[in-house]
């Protein structure tokens, strides 16, 4: 097989999985509103709001891939792929001090109540907004080790 | 890295997305390449200055 053939074969491949998976997020998402106490509490509202987000962007984002695979751009380049690894790297060594602080108010969450599958979700979503802050500023600014 | 890669590409008429699909590479990396933002690998340095018929000496300002 032609490898850029064999190449779009395998981006559409990916498209098709992250379909899947979108699928499978909105179909919990639906089950978890359905499932809710109503009217809904602000813990089940804000779920709902950030999974919401998460389903949108995602569905954006597999579009727009898939829109560039039909026109032959490629999904990554040499400049992608090291602002992909360098914005991972620093996200990574962000997140450790992230987890931390997490760590040091875990006193604050225990005297108000909040629950621990509340701060695992706050220290997870903390993770990946700095993922995605790393990934936009390198974007902008680059660096000068790319 | 400062370069000429904007006036050869006006030279040949392409227009970024054509350069950036010749070379193999997305649009944005030319842009941030004409910019000055981004240093290109060898193999991309040379890929641009064969598609724009120059050198990489002539195209890239050392």
């Amino acid at each position: 097989m032609d490898p850029k053939n064999e190449k779009k074969r395998f981006y559409l491949m990916l498209i098709i999985f992250s379909i899947l998976v979108l699928g499978v997020v909105v179909m919990v998402t639906s089950l978890f509103i359905y499932n809710s106490p109503k009217p809904f509490d602000a813990y089940s509202i804000l779920s709902i709001l950030i999974a919401t987000t998460v389903i949108g962007f995602a569905t954006f984002f597999v579009i727009k891939r898939k829109k560039e695979i039909e026109l032959g751009i490629p999904q990554y380049d040499e400049r992608s792929k090291k602002i992909m690894y360098l914005s991972a790297a620093r996200a990574y060594y962000i997140s450790l001090y992230w987890l931390l602080a997490i760590m040091w108010l875990n006193e604050i969450f225990a005297k108000n109540n909040i629950p621990t599958d509340a701060v695992i979700g706050l220290a997870i979503a903390g993770m990946a907004i700095i993922w995605v802050i790393c990934q936009v500023w390198y974007n902008k600014f680059g660096d000068k080790h790319i | 890295m400062k370069n000429h890669i904007k006036e050869f590409r006006a030279k040949h008429y392409l227009t970024q997305e054509e350069l950036a699909r010749k070379v193999g590479v997305r649009r944005e990396t030319i842009v941030y390449l004409e910019q000055g933002k981004y240093n290109p690998s060898l193999e991309l340095a040379y890929k641009v200055a064969k598609e724009l018929g120059t050198s990489i000496d002539e195209l890239f300002i050392f």
